[in-house]
């Protein structure tokens, strides 16, 4: 058995891998166009596979890589191995990938049950994202099931969201130093790809100011719809945490604009208390209300999204991590 | 531990009743004979017995009986 990393030749293998082995017309077997957005970076690509000595493939271990230092902060996203006589080789693969990468941290949210598992038996715990959503006042609502309808007054602070269209907009006010001060580091061609180069997807991005002095804080959104109606969803943030905690009447505002249900964000690292005091609700298993997040297919149904053993509080983990906010259907 | 209580730690990890598994039976035919299954051989032993073997050494093993005799060295 062989385990390497995938090229540009490969791609076509490990897309046929996925179609047989993962699920039947998955995208990434379909698409290549967004098999290539998802697993490559600046002419790199960041998939592996294994294979036996008949040359077939036996396992698929795809990488986002959020930076291109030598000690790269990295998200796993699909793995896959079949039955071989080698019940480790999806083990082998994790250590082929950190001894080629030599990354710093590999955190991704969406672990399935099998990686919880691995988690727990590797001693950790594995954490789940929280689910923050603001409701929009409607009277009625096509998306969320909604039993108690709890809207937070927000207050009405000095925040100016200010929309940017383009990358060269987005990258002329930010700095490398802001970006390497997060864990995990996402660089600007991170953002460049994931955001404004997206094959699929269209997403919004704002700059947020506050007179008082926190500046530059950038919030990624994407609208998602559901047959006449749509949600807010928010899938990044770069900046200072507290500003979220001043964002309710500005959402409410782009809520109208947009014509949205809720905003929801799923995160790791923030402090709670900043969002409740931002006039976001916490979904949690008190919460009667169900605020879908899975679009295609549309489910109405709650969903708690799992990552591994974060120890390390400053790690920020959001929804458009990893391979997460991806078109399920072409 | 007696030897039938490896077996039946073993048929929990395989996802089988005890009764369904024989010593002779190769590991490999088991569909859940695969990471998770070893990781949970792994921390069985570190419980119970107080060791931590490699995982390649516990993967190694190609029989249930290999399994046993595994844990009792």
């Amino acid at each position: 058995m062989r385990i390497f990393r995938g090229r540009k030749e490969d791609v076509g293998r490990a897309m046929e891998f996925i179609g047989e082995h993962w699920k039947h017309n998955h995208i990434l077997a379909l698409s290549r166009e967004l098999f290539e957005w998802q697993y490559s970076r600046k002419g790199k690509y960041y998939f592996y596979l294994a294979e036996d000595d008949k040359k077939k493939i036996c396992g698929f271990y795809g990488i986002v890589c959020y930076n291109g230092t030598d000690h790269p902060d990295i998200a796993g996203s699909m793995w896959k191995v079949i039955k071989t006589d080698n019940p480790i080789l999806g083990m082998e693969m994790t250590l082929y990938v950190k001894k080629d990468l030599n990354f710093r941290t590999n955190f991704a949210p969406g672990l399935n049950e099998k990686a919880r598992k691995i988690t727990e038996l590797r001693g950790g715990t594995p954490k789940k994202l929280n689910h923050f959503y603001r409701l929009n006042d409607m009277e009625k609502y096509e998306i969320a099931l909604i039993r108690t309808k709890k809207i937070i007054p927000a207050k009405k602070e000095d925040i100016q969201f200010e929309r940017i269209s383009t990358y060269s907009e987005f990258s002329k006010n930010i700095s490398v130093k802001m970006l390497k001060e997060k864990i995990p580091y996402k660089d600007e061609d991170y953002y460049k790809q994931r955001f404004f180069e997206h094959p699929v997807y269209q997403y919004i991005c704002f700059r947020l100011s506050a007179s008082d002095g926190d500046e530059n804080s950038f919030l990624f959104m994407r609208r998602v719809r559901h047959g006449g109606s749509s949600v807010l969803r928010i899938v990044d943030f770069i900046g200072n945490d507290t500003i979220l905690g001043k964002i309710g009447s500005q959402l409410d505002k782009l809520m109208l604009q947009y014509q949205c249900e809720y905003v929801e964000f799923y995160c790791l690292g923030i402090d709670p208390e900043i969002l409740l005091s931002g006039g976001f609700s916490l979904r949690d298993e008190n919460d009667k209300n169900i605020i879908p997040h899975y679009f295609e297919p549309f489910e109405r149904k709650n969903i708690d999204i799992y990552t591994g053993n974060i120890d390390d509080a400053r790690y920020h983990m959001f929804i458009g991590d990893s391979d997460q906010d991806r078109p399920s259907i072409l | 531990m007696s030897d039938k209580e490896k077996r039946i730690k073993i048929a929990e990890i395989l996802e089988v009743e005890e009764n369904e598994i024989s010593e002779d039976d190769l590991l490999r035919d088991y569909d859940t004979w695969d990471s998770v299954a070893v990781l949970s051989v792994i921390a069985l032993m570190d419980e119970y017995f107080d060791k931590l073997p490699h995982a390649s050494e516990v993967a190694e093993c190609k029989t249930i009986k290999d399994l046993i005799e595994f844990m009792n060295e």
